[in-house]
């Protein structure tokens, strides 16, 4: 076994957490010090977003266009027409769901330079239940031309991929989760976008895991390598452009895959992988967790992660009985 | 039977259910309570029952307010007093987000904000046709005016000359961000309504002989949808959290729970 990019090596229990709305702030606080045309907009959710620091830093950079995600969209198109740099935040269920036509239309048809986050993504939305966990805001995201998408494993990667986007000139949209997480990377990391990391060699088995659930395959893989299933896992905090050669890398090696989402199985990494998969005609058996074409529910994260098998037992649970 | 002290009971009983829930959307559903007590115990006719063809419907537009309504659909009988404690729980059958599917009596499953009047419209066209004295009543937040779908059902309504739909807004002056004027100003708000073809009403919305009035005379009204301006105050009745938006959601201490509870009692 050997760890292939700079994740902590002494395991995920004394992996340092942070909380993902903090690094958001702050993050846009040290990004906004020098791009001076860096704007937040926000929909009435400033306070699950956490970009108060930046409002409390740069008090005239701030909009709030108050309960109309529609209108959030749009807007941000227009400032990014004129030469501002937008990141525009709501849940992500509405950013993807309510605003799409917006972000066809307004942003990405016009190729505006519009940063949109989608907080309290998935099953981070936790007790505000089914209306407002996102199952398909990848999906749709993915599925528009012109945007680049993400969905990052941790605090460190969140904000790396914030200073990416604001400098890269595109539709971007990124997924915020809600909570507080392991830092699995390591301070001298690089993120480097639309490059899958493998955190572990392995013959075995290859985990494919995006967002939150990358903390949660860390910890599979510790139990796994104990019980001697060697795991090849690959980190995948950018959903496109996809990494092709990182899953074909993958499945030299293996021959069976597991990949993990907090998302629906329907449209985003497990998707993108069965893509690549045919598209290369390889052989290989692959299992997809994560929502199994249905909607969360009012619960914690830890119950609806336990339940629905994408948490790291119910990844453990999958690879022993592959 | 004496409306102002039920819905001060129903509000005691919402307090404790959200807190003991783990906490919740304190502020607008202590601001919704006289309201629904009115429709639930004395406007709306429910009398054949929750699958009666021809009764009234009701749609909370503003979803994170379920707790009172399944308050008093426990009370009512029509849901089972002990799933109150479900309420939010892993597992439960009781969402924050009122769940038409989950529970008996929700006409409309809401949480995504704007929606609820637009389906409301849909419903009362429909039910126009067949049972012309049956009525559909929306409950809406201020803060969810901003969403533009709203006008969208309010033109719509007036087209159809929906006068069987009677919009009641939730008039707390407050969304998550801050007060309505400061985030978005919906005034001249009564204006808006009026320009949109709509009969408007405005009332106090904790006073429940005056919301009792002013909906029958909304009922009364024909040829256009009528909108009821209710002012409120949102997180109403706790000391801490009334008229104060930061309390839109959250989680108390036992202490503070103690104070609230002094507080509505003092009110009673
Ligand atoms: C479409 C949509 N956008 C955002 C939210 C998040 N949200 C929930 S409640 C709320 C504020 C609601 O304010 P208001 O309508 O005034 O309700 P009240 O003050 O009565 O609670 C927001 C922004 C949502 N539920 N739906």
């Amino acid at each position: 076994m050997r760890l292939v990019c700079g994740i902590w090596k002494e395991g995920a229990e004394s992996m340092e957490k942070r909380n993902t709305n903090q690094t958001y702030g702050e993050t846009l606080v040290r990004l906004g010090e020098t791009r001076k045309n860096l704007v937040v907009v926000e929909a009435d959710l400033m306070k699950a977003s956490g970009s108060a620091a930046f409002v409390k830093a740069y008090p005239n950079r701030q909009y709030n266009v108050g309960i109309a995600e529609q209108n959030l969209i749009g807007f941000s198109a227009g400032l990014a027409a004129t030469g501002k740099i937008p990141f525009a935040s709501t849940f992500a269920c509405f950013a993807a769901q309510r605003a799409c036509d917006q972000a066809v239309n307004a942003v990405a048809y016009n190729n505006f330079n519009v940063k949109i986050i989608g907080t309290s993504a998935g099953l981070t939305s936790e007790k505000n239940g089914g209306t407002h966990i996102s199952v398909a805001d990848l999906a749709i995201y993915r599925a528009i031309p012109r945007f680049q998408v993400f969905d990052p494993g941790d605090a460190e990667e969140f904000a790396q991929v914030l200073e990416y986007a604001a400098d890269y000139v595109g539709p971007v949209y990124i997924r915020s989760n809600k909570g507080d997480f392991p830092v699995f990377h390591s301070p001298d990391y690089q993120f480097k976008p639309s490059v899958a990391e493998v955190l572990q060699d392995g013959a075995d088995v290859g985990l494919i895991t995006t967002g939150i659930t990358t903390n949660e395959g860390i910890q599979a893989c510790q139990e796994l390598n104990r019980k001697g299933i060697e795991v090849y896992h690959l980190h995948m905090g950018t959903i496109k452009p996809f990494d092709e050669q990182a899953v074909l890398d993958c499945v030299s090696k293996v021959k069976k895959i597991v990949t993990v989402e907090n998302h629906s199985i329907i449209g985003s990494l497990g998707s993108a992988v069965a893509e690549v998969l045919a598209k290369h005609g390889t052989q290989a058996k692959l299992v997809q967790l994560g929502l199994r074409d249905c909607f969360g529910e009012t619960a914690t994260l830890d119950y609806m992660m336990h339940k629905h098998g994408i948490d790291a037992s119910g990844i453990i649970e999958t690879i022993t009985q592959l | 039977m004496d409306l102002q002290k039920k819905a001060a009971q129903l509000r005691t009983k919402t307090f404790e259910v959200i807190t003991q829930a783990g906490g919740g959307h304190y502020g607008g559903s202590l601001s919704a309570v006289e309201i629904m007590t009115v429709l639930y115990y004395d406007v709306m006719n429910l009398s054949g029952g929750i699958a009666a063809k021809d009764r009234d419907r009701f749609i909370l537009c503003k979803g994170h307010s379920g707790p009172p309504l399944y308050v008093i659909l426990a009370d009512k009988g029509f849901i089972a007093e002990e799933r109150l404690k479900e309420l939010d729980q892993n597992g439960g059958s009781l969402p924050k987000h009122v769940d038409r599917l989950k529970v008996q009596g929700i006409d409309y499953s809401s949480g995504s904000l704007g929606q609820g009047l637009s389906v409301a419209c849909g419903m009362a066209a429909s039910l126009k046709e067949k049972y012309p004295d049956t009525r559909v009543y929306a409950l809406l937040g201020d803060g969810e005016c901003d969403e533009g779908q709203v006008w969208e059902a309010a033109m719509l309504a007036r087209q159809y000359q929906l006068d069987n739909l009677i919009g009641i807004v939730d008039y707390n002056q407050c969304q998550i961000d801050g007060r309505t004027s400061q985030v978005i100003n919906l005034e001249p708000f009564a204006d808006k309504w009026r320009a949109f073809g709509w009969n408007v009403l405005e009332c106090d919305g904790h006073d429940t002989n005056a919301l009792q009035k002013t909906i029958t005379q909304a009922k009364l009204h024909h040829g256009q949808p009528t909108i009821i301006i209710a002012h409120t105050k949102k997180g109403r009745g706790v000391s801490f959290m009334e008229d104060n938006y930061i309390w839109h959601s959250g989680k108390i201490t036992q202490e503070q729970f103690e104070i609230g509870l002094r507080d509505l009692e003092g009110r009673g």
